[in-house]
């Protein structure tokens, strides 16, 4: 019973960690998108450029960091588990 | 396996229904044709209900308990207003074209008029003229609304109610240890908070953030709760109040974050120099991410909640035929029972989350200093 409790609330201590994650990478993504296409109205650029530069940068931007993010869980878990 | 599939289809059903009825309404809208007065009275019926779940999600300026023969039986709430100076008036004030305040009638308060359009309250002239924008805004002043609403009644009677349970559990253990009356009950859930939310999140600094995580349990629990009374009351289905609770849980976080917290964010360890300065910005990002997830995962979850067992109950009255008049009403039960589980588990994942992040702010990582 006692495992079962650990394991539910452990489960859901990871659900919350990755939806961060995930959470994180969208703002990027959409962050890096309406700026770009901010950028683009201010300076009159008539058309998508910048939309598509800063976008497609942030979404690079967004993988990585969420790369690095998994990775940096990916080491707790395996410490935390060696502890254990 | 077979019945969460029938249910599953019925909801993604009642949803389809629902746009199908928004569009119908809109269409109705934009062209004017001529109907037959059956079809024109079960629009008329949509509509109602339409509006009947628009309005019951937003906050109110009085409290409605029923509605009988077209009167509606509740009781009028202090409008506080600041605008160049503060107004008080209640609710229920007769307007220029004597119908009251709630009702739309423009009301006069030191020599200026105010209105109310769709709960939100304008600066308008003697005949309450609103000129609307293309998105059917009113263009007229907004100002600065602090009156008492149903929202602010009830987070106000819940605090009080808080304090006088707790207050007298706390007397209660200092005459025993034994729980009696209401800690009976509410025993197991602090030892729950402190025991499955705060020590494995946080560690062994859980103390210092047992006032914040209980706080915000019993407080999102007990609105949520009363939610899915029949009085209509829906504040934690309002993206305001779960801003506040998520800003509250940010300024924690932020004030109580280990030099390990803040080197992470600000100079990263295990990425290349020049990814560093790349990923200050974005951790800095990351820290505003996290509480904003919290506030629209609540705000969603109670919204939705609220908005499916009403269509739901909405839909017996526009269908109005045996199989609905059955269908729904059990439909409406099983969403119901879901909505009740959903009141607990948002208030334990709210503080769930907010105890996982003070826990990643106090943290700190001997692993990485030994290396």
């Amino acid at each position: 019973m006692e495992d079962k409790k650990n394991n539910a609330s452990d489960s859901l201590r990871k659900y919350g960690k990755y939806s961060s994650v995930v959470f994180q990478m969208l703002f990027i993504i959409g962050i890096s998108f309406w700026g770009g296409h901010q950028l683009d109205l201010y300076f009159e650029t008539g058309s998508n450029v910048l939309v598509l530069v800063i976008g497609l940068s942030g979404l690079c931007l967004s993988l990585y960091t969420t790369v690095k993010r998994l990775e940096i869980l990916n080491k707790e878990e395996q410490d935390n588990a060696k502890q254990k | 396996m077979l019945k969460k599939t029938a249910i599953l289809f019925y909801s993604l059903l009642m949803f389809a229904t629902a746009f199908a009825q928004h569009e119908n309404v809109e269409n109705q809208h934009g062209k004017p044709v001529t109907e037959t007065p059956e079809l024109s009275g079960k629009e008329e019926r949509r509509k109602e209900v339409k509006e009947f779940v628009d309005h019951h999600i937003l906050d109110a300026h009085d409290v409605a308990l029923m509605v009988k023969g077209g009167h509606h039986i509740g009781f009028p709430l202090p409008v506080i207003i600041y605008d160049e100076g503060f107004h008080f008036f209640m609710s229920n004030t007769e307007g220029v074209d004597g119908h009251e305040f709630i009702h739309g009638s423009p009301v006069e308060s030191n020599g200026k008029f105010y209105t109310l359009n769709h709960e939100k309250i304008y600066r308008t002239d003697s005949k309450g003229t609103l000129t609307l924008d293309k998105d059917h805004h009113p263009t007229e002043k907004r100002v600065l609304d602090l009156s008492i609403t149903k929202s602010v009644l009830v987070i106000f009677l819940v605090a009080i109610f808080m304090i006088v349970l707790f207050g007298g559990m706390a007397r209660s253990y200092k005459k025993s240890l034994v729980p009696s009356g209401a800690a009976k009950f509410l025993e197991p859930l602090v030892i729950f908070v402190r025991d499955d939310i705060a020590i494995p999140n946080i560690g062994h600094k859980y103390k210092r953030f047992m006032g914040y995580l209980l706080t915000v349990f019993f407080f999102i629990l007990f609105l949520n709760v009363l939610g899915l009374m029949p009085f209509g009351i829906n504040v934690t289905g309002n993206i305001a109040i779960t801003f506040c609770l998520a800003i509250v849980t940010y300024l924690i976080t932020t004030f109580s974050g280990s030099k390990d917290y803040w080197k992470h964010i600000f100079w990263m360890p295990g990425v290349p120099v020049p990814m560093k300065f790349i990923m200050m910005p974005i951790e800095i990002l990351g820290t505003l991410t996290k509480p904003f997830a919290l506030m629209i995962r609540l705000f969603a979850n109670m919204t939705a909640g609220h908005i499916v067992v009403m269509t739901l109950i909405g839909s017996i009255y526009i269908f109005e035929n045996w199989i609905a008049g059955v269908a729904f009403p059990f439909l409406t039960f099983v969403i119901y029972l879901l909505e009740v589980l959903v009141a607990f588990l948002q208030a334990y994942v709210f503080t769930m989350l907010s105890a996982l992040f003070i826990g990643m702010a106090v943290e700190e990582h001997e692993h990485e200093h030994a290396h």
